[in-house]
């Protein structure tokens, strides 16, 4: 009778088991991988990115389907929007999964920050995606075009921007957290990636682009979008883009050219860069100084130079320092004056440095920043020079010449 | 009939599990909105100032050593005022009980399942705490002492993968907070910390075998779950920067969701949930066990088995109707929730030591 | 409705597990005070399905408290001014 009874429970708990009331079986979700969000004249259009699972299982041969599908829709608001595009996909999204999301051109240039609210505030989202702009096209056509190699064309632009931070420092990784931290610290301002696309558009959207080995459209980052009061207000080329990532501490590998004392030229291989942003209050002033130091290696010759020399590697040190110096100053100085903008959190630093003086500057803060000197200081340290000393072909027939 | 007794390490684990409670969840919120990058410092003072409290809550009951602490209430202040002060605390447990399934049922409808009623949470988590109280307290301690190396794995764990992406930074500047905000926010921190440990005095220490080692324990698992809560506050602010940690509503989760280890440990944060289930389940289940034993005292009912079910849906009922949204939640917790816990918790049983002293209600000395 | 009927079956399903063992040690008190809780219980969580508002407890605990928390307010004011 006992034992009866003890079954008869168990029965009734495992009908508590079976599932969560807001369950969504994998059949019933359409894993979105990528959201674009556009402006509309009658509010936005979103675009998102989902995937075909059938044709990402690594087994079956393709049955020429498309890897992704995307689907768009205007709405008031972004909610609205993606809660009617249950209307038009075959299921419902599920954004957990969510890579990248992509902030169309005129949306970034008017305000993006309402966007943002919604992102970070469903509970769908996490906090693991990136957050881009697109430049020149609106994000509609860049969740339209297909990638080679990565089939998910969502992934292809999250890792050319994770691999491009890396190796060479023209973009920002930049998640809906940090993001909210940086607009929230400083007067609105921000930096985010911005992606171009390069080629036909209406090529790109169809499978040929990727049937053949010259794929006719590409997506491509070009560099970095200013934020200010949540607007973009404009856009580094890759040299200040690298620029700012030197001053965001964010350089992991980059390669520098630098000219030769008589012609050509010869590339360095960045393999570690650390930079330390000092702040002082001299008197009620605020002082700012950019300490970078920089490891490198030799890594392309393309002139004459006995390597094998002392001097030679002072003058390399010396000459990369000059480059980086002038670089920074030239981002700075668009930073300052062209844009007038404190999107590193320098101010933050002086507010570490001295809450009290910080207080008294803090209303006038960017026109002081606009105006004031930054020190910058860089030092170089060449440790190697490849697997090679001095290129052989290059002999000391051809150096006299 | 025979007396429950639990032992002094399931008394020190309870302690512990107990102090965490809810304050895991909504305390790093709380506190950094009001003082930013300093909240760390304010838990810290907290924790050390609890000493104190502590130290009243163990000279108050170890006055009646037999006694639970409804009994003594009424030996200390007489039958009349005795059975007065008893019912509004009843009121105010029952209250608790109900705010804390409020909270679970919140959390889960905002961060898991939005589309579930939150009642469905609140029975399942209901029926769990009615039948640990049906089975009495020592039954409820081994179940404190089961889910306690769960709690301290995925605390271990949790503190290890999040780590990495500490910022320094964000504590910076130090001391910026005025004084007298600090002074606000570290009575806050107290009143959801150490405060609400006035309900161990229903098992301390006349249910525990060895008193001596029970009062140790009494201060090692408040200064244990203190520790544990300085470290999320200090992790959350680390690692989320002040803002965030002020503007989500639950940081503790947001930090979970953080969590990444070499893209592939991630999306673990429902598991770090059961972190908090658990302590909010201990401090749940005091609540509750209090408010069922003061009940009975009241009325001077020998066996209060028969009250659990009844109170127990009043309290599941009460989860529905006490706070409206989550607004005035946050608004009770932040400043209504501190006086309450001040008056009943703190200045109660000082009042009573007093009256205690005053009357030489005293142990028998044996 | 269905919901109410529930409560309502499983209040009296409780109330008939522990009343016998109460009549049997005529223990009226305790049954008194079981049957008024049980009451209350079951009327409060009928109301919530029923969709009626049924006001905070803490209104009028906020109430009593407000006086306190302006006193505390004006100290904390006049602690930040200072």
């Amino acid at each position: 009778m006992h034992k009866l009874q003890l079954i008869g429970c168990l029965l009734i708990v495992s009908l508590l088991l079976s599932g969560c009331w807001s369950k969504r079986e994998l059949n019933e979700l359409a894993i979105v991988t990528a959201l674009g969000i556009d402006k509309v004249d009658d509010g936005f259009e979103i675009s998102i990115q989902i995937v075909e699972p059938s044709e990402i299982s690594a087994k079956q041969p393709s049955a020429g389907r498309s890897p992704v599908i995307t689907y768009h829709e205007r709405g008031k608001t972004v909610f609205e929007a993606i809660r009617k595009i249950t209307t038009l996909a075959a299921r419902k999204p599920y954004f957990s999964h969510l890579q990248i999301v992509v902030i169309g051109e005129e949306l970034a240039k008017s305000n993006m920050v309402d966007v943002l609210d919604f992102i970070s505030r469903d509970h769908e989202f996490r906090n693991d995606f990136n957050i881009i702009v697109s430049h020149e096209v609106n994000a509609k056509e860049v969740l339209s075009i297909l990638t080679p190699i990565e089939k998910i064309p969502a992934s292809k632009m999250l890792n050319s921007l994770q691999a491009s931070e890396k190796v060479w420092g023209s973009v920002l990784t930049v998640n809906i957290d940090d993001l909210i931290n940086t607009l929230s610290n400083n007067e609105e301002s921000a930096v985010i990636s911005a992606i171009t696309m390069d080629g036909s558009k209406s090529l790109g959207m169809s499978q040929t682009n990727v049937q053949q080995a010259e794929t006719s459209t590409l997506l491509k980052y070009i560099g970095l979008a200013i934020f200010k009061n949540g607007q973009q207000i404009g856009l580094l080329n890759a040299e200040d883009s690298r620029g700012i990532s030197y001053l965001d501490n964010k350089i992991e590998s980059t390669v520098e050219i630098i000219s030769c004392p008589k012609e050509g030229t010869l590339t360095t291989e960045i393999t570690h860069a650390q930079t330390k942003i000092k702040g002082r209050f001299e008197g009620n002033m605020p002082q700012l100084k950019v300490q970078i130091t920089i490891e490198q290696n030799v890594g392309e010759v393309e002139c004459m130079l006995n390597l094998g020399e002392k001097k030679t590697i002072e003058m390399i040190n010396k000459r990369t320092e000059e480059l980086i110096h002038k670089r920074i100053e030239h981002t700075l100085q668009i930073l300052q004056q062209d844009y007038q903008v404190d999107v590193l959190s320098f101010g933050e630093v002086l507010h570490r440095k001295d809450p009290e003086k910080w207080k008294k500057i803090k209303k006038d803060w960017l026109a002081i920043f606009s105006e004031m000197p930054i020190h910058i200081e860089v030092n170089v340290k060449t440790q190697a020079l490849g697997t090679m000393e001095n290129f052989p072909v290059r002999n000391e027939k051809n150096m006299g010449e | 009939m025979n007396k429950e007794m639990i032992s002094s390490r399931q008394f020190t684990i309870i302690t512990l599990l107990c102090s965490i409670g809810t304050a895991i969840l909504i305390i790093p919120a709380s506190i950094t909105n009001d003082v930013q990058q300093d909240a760390w410092i304010v838990a810290s003072i907290g924790v050390i100032f609890s000493l104190l409290i502590i130290k009243l809550f163990i000279t108050l009951g170890k006055r009646t050593p037999s006694f639970t602490f409804p009994q003594a209430i009424e030996k200390i202040v007489g039958k009349f005022f005795g059975k007065a002060i008893n019912l509004c605390f009843t009121m105010l447990m029952l209250l608790s009980a109900g705010e804390l399934l409020y909270f679970i049922g919140i959390f889960m409808k905002t961060e898991i399942m939005p589309e579930t009623p939150s009642m469905s949470f609140v029975l399942l988590f209901g029926i769990i705490v009615m039948y640990a109280a049906y089975l009495g307290i020592e039954v409820f301690a081994r179940s404190a002492e089961i889910l306690f190396p769960v709690f301290a794995f995925i605390f271990i764990v949790f503190v290890l993968c999040i780590s990495p992406q500490i910022d320094i930074g964000n504590v910076q500047p130090i001391l910026e907070a005025s004084p007298s905000s600090m002074v606000f926010s570290t009575i806050r921190f107290m009143s959801l910390f150490s405060f609400p440990l006035v309900i161990l005095l229903i098992v301390f220490p006349s249910n525990v075998d060895v008193q001596e080692s029970a009062t140790k324990g009494f201060y090692i698992g408040a200064m244990i779950g203190g520790v544990v809560l300085v470290t999320v506050i200090l992790l959350s602010i680390l690692v989320l920067g002040p803002t965030l940690t002020s503007s989500r509503t639950f940081p503790s989760y947001a930090l979970a969701q953080r969590i990444s280890i070499g893209d592939f440990l991630q999306r673990i944060e429902v598991i770090m949930a059961a972190m908090w289930i658990t302590t909010i389940y201990i401090r749940m289940f005091m609540y509750f066990y209090a408010s069922v034993i003061s009940m009975a005292q009241v009325f001077n009912i020998a066996n209060h088995r028969p009250l659990i079910i009844p109170l127990g849906m009043i309290s599941m009922g009460l989860s529905q109707v006490i706070h409206p949204t989550i607004i005035e939640s946050n608004l009770y917790n932040q400043e209504y929730w501190p006086i309450l816990a001040t008056i009943f918790m703190v200045l109660l049983p000082l009042m009573l030591l007093i009256i205690a002293m005053l009357r030489h209600i005293k142990a028998p000395s044996n | 409705m269905l919901t109410v009927i529930c409560i309502i079956v499983a209040s009296i399903i409780i109330a008939f597990i522990f009343i016998p063992s109460l009549l049997k040690i005529k223990d009226t008190k305790t049954i008194v005070i079981f049957s008024l809780l049980l009451l209350i219980g079951a009327l409060l969580n009928s109301l919530n399905a029923l969709n009626i508002h049924v006001p905070s407890p803490l209104i009028p605990l906020v109430m009593i408290l407000s006086p306190l928390k302006k006193i505390l307010d004006s100290w904390r004011e006049g602690g930040t001014r200072k």
